[in-house]
Formats: C-alpha cells, structure tokens, sequence
C-alpha cells in the first residue's frame, strides 16, 4: 500500500493492487461523507460492433440490465441503506458512482462489488429495457447541448464509433438479446479492467479487505471468450454537418482534433496547456470575449469551450449561439490566424495559469470532485499528486506548451464545423 | 451586523476555498422583477475601480481563478438578487493568498454601491446591450424543453399571484426602463431590501464580521422585514393545459397542492419531503417503478417540491399516445398511496435516504445555505438537526395522510407539433 502526502494541499493518497487484478485508489479525509467510484475500462469505443457480437450501445445497455438481480432491483438495497447509486457510460469507461455516509459505506462497497460482478438477463426484461433506452434516446433529441455535441462529432469524426450515440441506436440495439449481454459481460468485466476510486473519512485497509472479499468470488470469463484488444484511435476527417431543431439562434460549435496519439502525463499536460490557450484567446477574461460581447456577436450564456482528450481521442471545441453564426465563426478563425504573431500568450500567460492553478486546487474540495480528479489521474496512469507538479516547478507548463497548441492543434484549415438550428439558406 | 444585514459565519476547515453569497429579496411584482433582473446583468458589467468586463473578469482570474456572479433567482414567491463570490482559501496558494477574502467582499461592496457610471448614470450603451442579452436569454429557454414545461405549468398553477412570475422577468417590460430610474432602484433597494451573508470556510469570525461593515455598503439599521408568503389563487378544479412545440418527446408536468408548507411544523414538513422520497422523489419510486421499470412507459419520471408552496409536482418525458396513461398511472398511484398507505420498507428506505442526504449537506455548502436562507425566507426556524430527528419519527400514517389530502391542480403537456 502506497501512501504519498501532498505538503500543499494538505491531502493523502493511497494506491495499491487488488488481489483479483484491478487496482485501488483513495483519499482518505475526514467529513461525514464517502463517495466512490467502480470504473470498468469497458466503453462504447471498446464495443466491437454488431458482426463481433457487441452492437453500439451494449456497454451502455449492460450498465441499465446490471441492476436488476433474480431477488429484484439492487438500487433498492443501496436506497434501503441510504446510499445514493448512479452509473454513467462513457467513451472508454463504465463508471458506477455511490454516496453515502461513513457508517454505511463498508456495506455500500459490497453491494458495490455485488452490482458489477454478475448479470442477470432474462429475456423479457431486456425486451423492457430497449423501450425504456429508446425513450432516453428520444428525450436527448430534444437537448441541445447532447444534439450539438454529438454534431461536431459527426462533423470531426464522421462515420466513426466516436460520433454514434453512446446508447446506440433503435437499429443496433434490436439486435442485443441476453445471450450478448452475458457474453460481454464476461468478457469486459474482468477483475483486472476494474479501479475503485474513493474519498471520505475511510480507513484504507479496511477498504482494501472489503474490495479483496467483494472481487474474491469473481465468475469465470472463460477462456474461449477473446480478451478485448485495444482501441483504435479515433481519425480525424473535418467537416461540417448541421442538425435542425427549433431554436431563438443557432448554436454554432468549432472542432479541432489532437491527431498526435498521447498518453500518461505529457496527454495531460497537453490537455491542460489546450484549456489554458482557450483560456487566453477566448475566456471571459479575453480582448475577445469582451469585444463580442459587447457588440453581441457572442452570447455570454452559451459561449465557451472544452477539452476532451484520451489515448484514443482527443479534441477540444469552441462556439455558441449566435444570432450570424457565420459572422462567429469568421472572428473565431481570424483570432486562432492572429494568434501565433501577437503577444496575448506572453501577456496573459501569467494569468491563465492563476486561474488554472485556483481550479486545480478547489477540484479537491468535495467528495464528489475529488474522485473525479483521481479517476481521470488514474484513468492515464498518472499519480494524482504529479499533476500538481505541472503548474509550478521544473515540471511547469510554459509558454511553449501553447505555442504548440496553437501550431499543432488549433490549425484555421483544420476546423470541423457544426451548427444546430434552423437549416442554412 | 450594523446596517441591518444578518451575517451567518460557518467556520470550518472542510474547504479548500471560502464562499460568500449575499442575498437581497424582494416580492416578486410586474416590473419590479424585470428591473432587478437587468440590473443583475448590469451590476457584472464593472465597478468605479473595475470599469468593464474585461477589467472585472481580468482581476477574478488573477485572485487564483475566483467565481464571481450576480444572479437573479427565484425561491418561492421571492426574486432575490443574488451575490456570490468563492476564491481559493489563502493556506492553498503558493504566496500568502493575497487577501482573497477582503477582496472578495470588497468586490460585493464596490459592485452594489459603486458600479461604473458614465456622468452619474448607467451607460446607455450598456443598458442596451444587457437588455438585447436578456430578450436572448429569455428566448433561449425555448432550448431547454423540460425546464420550459415546468415554468409553464408554474405559472398555470400561480396565475395572478407571484407565483407565476419568472426572476429573469418580461421582455416586454423592457422597453419601460431606463438608466434614471434603474440607478434609482438600485439605491434604494441596497440599503433597504433585507439583506443576508453568509462566509463558509476557514475564516476567522471576528475578522469576517469586521471586513462586513467595512465593506459592504452601509444601510438603515431599519432594512425592511421580509416580505408574506402570498398565497395561491383557492383551487378551482384540475386544469389541463396542452401546448405544443418543436420537441421530440412531450413533456408531461403534473402540479400538485399539498396541504403541508415549508412553514408548517418542522414534523409536518418531514412527513412531506419522505412522502415526495417515495412517491417519485426517489430513484426507486412507486413512480419509477411501477411506470417506468413494470410499464415502460417512459425513461424519466420523477417528482420534486416547490417547498414554499406546498406543490408536489410530477415531471416525465412521455410520447403523446402515452400521455393519458401515464396521467391515470400516476392519480392511481396516488390514490394508491392516500387509501392503503406507504409500506414500513419504503417509509424507512425515504428515511434512510432523506437523513443520508441532510448528513451530506454538511459537507455541501450550496445546500447548507440554502436550508437555512430558505427558511428565514419562509418565516420559520427548525434546524438541520431537529429534521433530522422528525424524519426519523414520521410514522406512516402521516405520509398516507398527506398523499389522500394531496388534489390536482394543473396538467400540462408539452406535446409535439402534430399532436396539438
């Protein structure tokens, strides 16, 4: 059991090996609150498609089914004892999420184990749940910021996993039965795909033993069931692609892809000096944000940007609603063309990575954003505490790390483009 | 505190940062709303010292990133313009932390009594342009369809009261307002409204409570009291309002009247929040359940309190052709629970949860102050503490009482163009 204390921000980490595979990671801190994470490295770009037995949307199909047990819903037990349950599938991960008070947090944990462990299918249930994922399906229709996301998907990565709905679709998920479930089961939840990420008044060992006991009795995945090889990385192909939906204005969202495959520390790196670039061309405390705020080019309410980065994507997007979304565009293009011969990287750097340090440290303050800032740690195989390093010391991002940010990512020809509204005269 | 402010200080080294939220209320009142609502907007635009945004969101990012905001919201029949400043706590930052906190509460006193003026007044040119942003904002609600059709069936259910208003206010009450009579709002509302702070963190209280008067603006010691809870129009029979839109998926919200308020004993009110827990408040909800898990006949079905009011109110995304037999599921469930009564499992399972949740709220600083703001709000007192113990209390019977006193108001439905 590895134990490493941060001077600064006045926290511990604890990291060690399950028995079974899979691995441990917690935050031990006083509170009256416990949150942890299972995550299963099990993903909809992992899925290997429907002529290989695992059709869009099974990752996210298995994580709604495992709930349900021969003796009933689960959740119910985690409600009984007063621990609120969640789980959330993602590009690369399947995460299932508990909060609970300390009192009833070894319990949680075990049911924790028990939730993931083995599935349970009967056929008519899993009839059920294709109408129930389809009406999630149809509900999101109707978000913007789901619609819009997924468009600049389509528009970066067309025809790819990455740009299909992580539920799937009404087609492909006509074609999951029990018999796939199962078999996928078996085959991704395997001891070693697993981290358990933790934070609150918890005594590691304590955690340790239950999590050995939890994963003790761990079905077998059988050896004809291939183990599941890695992802491919996501290519770029920029485009532009367009959805309508009834809206005031239309939201318009600039894509750039990181088509250099990165990982462990330097990916992180690489994604914190993109949000500081974005930061200072574009941030609130931008000459570009206030310009076009005030001449309402650009809407303060949806105007902003992300970072998205992984070992098998990496992209960051930018846009808004805008009454001329061809006007933002066109300003956007020309301030990321300005860029590399002004001097706001120089000016503002400084800044920036004020800011940014302010938000590293307040991602430490809750339960809840604690396990998030571990989880993406570990999810990279970084110690949590060598991500401090990047904002002070020999480690610190620098003014280069923009400036390759800027020739090598946020390129003006390189632009995938989505608009979400009414259809373009 | 002097000036006729309360100051609510949690010390506490939970944190890596301290929070302040200062609240001023007011009814919430054609044009009034609308005012204070522009002037929110307004007030984030610069300060004497901070003259526009650039200047302002410059010198946030500088005190390691610190959030900023002034917001009109709305609780109950009250809009409140509402304050916020959070920055790291100085012990986390490599140099002494630069005085975060005084000039956090030097930036709320410099944004209330000292915003930027041109020649004594708002600048035109700002005015407008915060005026064209709200009409923007107000349209794009439009784009978020669950949270329009449980505004619409808000103010269905609160027609001609307080109730119905929204704190973003009325576009059309725009064109009324100018610079004179906005500064002069804003004046009198500074040193008048009730005003309400509250520091969380590692602070030192007696420095706090200092750093409050000599930084925010002064006031009569005599700022008005908060005012009555208004009530809700007498209940004419269940309405049904359909509507339509460009959406998906309709949107169903069913509004409720209770007879229990976040005024009422603090017993009464627990027997209403476990009530709501296990009735749709919950994930494993009779609704959840029985309409989504046994019927399938939606994905999102839940029910959540307009506390001050005593509404109990269900919302779910639900097809048109459903839209009835989701309506009948949910009266039947109701009935269900006002003739026989919750079972003891789900009583002690709405338990658990609303005790593990009111623990939590603890290490939840959102939450902790708006417990106790919505309280003083409402006239009443009642502890985290004393809730708790009530939750732990309510027998059965309680919650079987509400559900069979529990009447419909309204049905709305949002519904796709074609099904109009």
């Amino acid at each position: 059991m590895l134990t490493q204390i941060h001077d600064v921000l006045r926290e511990s980490v604890v990291i060690d090996d399950l028995d079974a595979g899979g691995s441990l990671c917690i935050v031990p801190r006083q509170g009256r609150r416990c949150h942890a994470v299972l995550s299963i490295s099990f993903g909809a770009l992992h899925e290997s498609g429907q002529a290989l037995g695992e059709p869009a949307g099974i990752a996210h199909f298995l994580e709604h089914r495992l709930f349900e047990k021969p003796t009933g819903d689960i959740g119910e037990r985690f409600t009984a004892i007063g621990a609120d349950i969640d789980a959330q599938t993602g590009f690369t991960t399947t995460s299932y999420s508990l909060t609970c008070g300390a009192e009833v947090f070894p319990q949680a944990i075990e049911l924790l184990f028990e939730l993931v462990r083995a599935g349970h299918f009967p056929q008519e249930s899993v009839g059920r749940e294709r109408d129930i994922i389809g009406h999630e399906i149809q509900l999101f229709e109707d978000n913007l910021e789901w619609v819009s996301f997924q468009m600049l998907l389509s528009a970066l990565y067309p025809d790819q996993r990455i740009a299909i709905d992580i539920a799937g679709t009404p087609e492909s998920l006509l074609a999951i039965d029990p018999a796939l479930l199962d078999r996928c089961h078996r085959r991704h939840y395997r001891p070693s795909a697993i981290q358990l990420l933790a934070c609150g008044p918890i005594e590691a060992a304590a955690l340790l033993d239950i999590s050995n006991q939890g994963m003790a009795t761990w079905p077998e995945w059988g050896p004809e069931l291939p183990m599941p090889t890695s992802m491919h990385r996501a290519k770029a192909d920029p485009g532009r692609r367009n959805a309508t939906m009834s809206l005031a204005r239309p939201r318009r969202l600039l894509g750039f892809a990181d088509e250099r495959p990165r990982q462990g520390l330097p990916l992180m790196r690489h994604e914190l000096a993109l949000e500081m670039t974005l930061d200072i061309l574009f941030g609130p405390g931008s000459e570009f944000f206030s310009r076009h705020y005030e001449s309402g080019l650009l809407d303060g309410e949806s105007f902003g940007g992300e970072v998205h980065m992984d070992e098998s994507y990496g992209f960051c997007l930018l846009g808004g609603d805008a009454d001329d979304p061809g006007a933002l565009e066109r300003a956007i293009l020309e301030e990321l063309a300005n860029a590399p011969s002004s001097n706001w990287i120089e000016t503002d750097f400084d800044r920036a990575l004020r800011r940014a340090y302010g938000d590293m440290v307040c991602r430490w303050e809750d339960v809840e954003g604690t396990v998030g800032f571990i989880e993406s740690a570990r999810e990279h195989d970084c110690h949590p505490f060598a991500l401090t390093g990047l904002y002070s010391g020999p480690g610190a991002i620098g003014v280069d790390d923009i400036r390759r940010c800027l020739d090598g990512i946020l390129q003006p020809d390189r632009v995938a483009v989505a608009t979400v509204g009414a259809p373009e005269p | 505190m002097a000036g006729g402010g309360q100051l609510h200080i949690r010390q506490t080294t939970r944190f890596k940062s301290v929070w302040v939220d200062l609240f001023l209320p007011q009814l919430l009142q054609p044009v009034a709303v609308t005012q204070l609502a522009l002037l929110s907007r307004l007030l984030e635009r610069g300060t004497r010292r901070l003259p526009d945004l650039r200047a302002l969101n410059q010198y946030t990012d500088w005190l390691y990133g610190a959030a900023f905001s002034v917001q009109s919201v709305a609780f109950g029949p009250f809009q409140l313009l509402h304050l916020h400043y959070d920055a790291v706590d100085g012990a986390f930052v490599p140099r002494d932390g630069d005085n975060l906190l005084e000039r956090g509460l030097g930036l709320l006193g410099e944004v209330l009594a000292e915003p930027f003026l041109e020649d004594g007044q708002l600048p035109q040119a700002r005015i407008e342009q915060e005026k064209a942003s709200l009409r923007r904002f107000v349209e794009s609600l439009l784009n978020d369809r669950s949270l329009l059709a449980q505004r619409r069936c808000m103010e269905c259910i609160g027609a001609d009261t307080p109730w119905a208003l929204a704190p973003h206010g009325s576009p059309a009450e725009l064109s009324h307002l100018d610079g004179a009579s906005l500064l002069s709002f804003l004046r009198n509302f500074v040193i008048d409204a009730p005003m309400d702070i509250y520091v969380c963190g590692d602070v030192d209280t007696e420095q706090v409570a200092d750093l409050c008067v000599s930084l925010l603006p002064a006031a009569h010691d005599d700022r008005r009291a908060c005012a009555e809870i208004p009530q809700l129009l007498p209940l004419a029979g269940p309405q049904q309002i359909l509507e339509s839109a460009d959406v998906s998926q309709g949107r169903l919200v069913l509004g409720f009247r209770t007879p229990i308020r976040l005024g009422a004993t603090v017993a009464e009110y627990a027997a209403l929040m476990l009530m709501n827990l296990l009735f749709g408040g919950d994930a494993y909800s009779r609704l959840y359940n029985h309409i989504r898990e046994q019927l399938g006949l939606c994905y999102h079905i839940a029910s959540y309190l307009e506390p001050m009011a005593g509404l109990l109110l269900v919302e779910a995304g639900v097809e048109p052709e459903h839209r009835s037999a989701v309506v009948e599921q949910v009266l039947q469930e109701l009935r269900e629970l006002g003739t026989h009564g919750p079972s003891r499992a789900e009583v002690e399972r709405a338990q658990a949860l609303a005790r593990q949740r009111l623990d939590g709220a603890e290490d939840d600083r959102e939450s902790l102050v708006h417990f106790h703001h919505a309280r003083r709000l409402a006239g009443t007192n009642g502890s985290r503490l004393q809730l708790h113990a009530a939750l732990a209390a309510v027998p059965a019977e309680a919650v079987q009482s509400i559900a069979a006193t529990t009447v419909l108001d309204t049905e709305y439905f949002l519904g796709p163009q074609e099904s109009a």
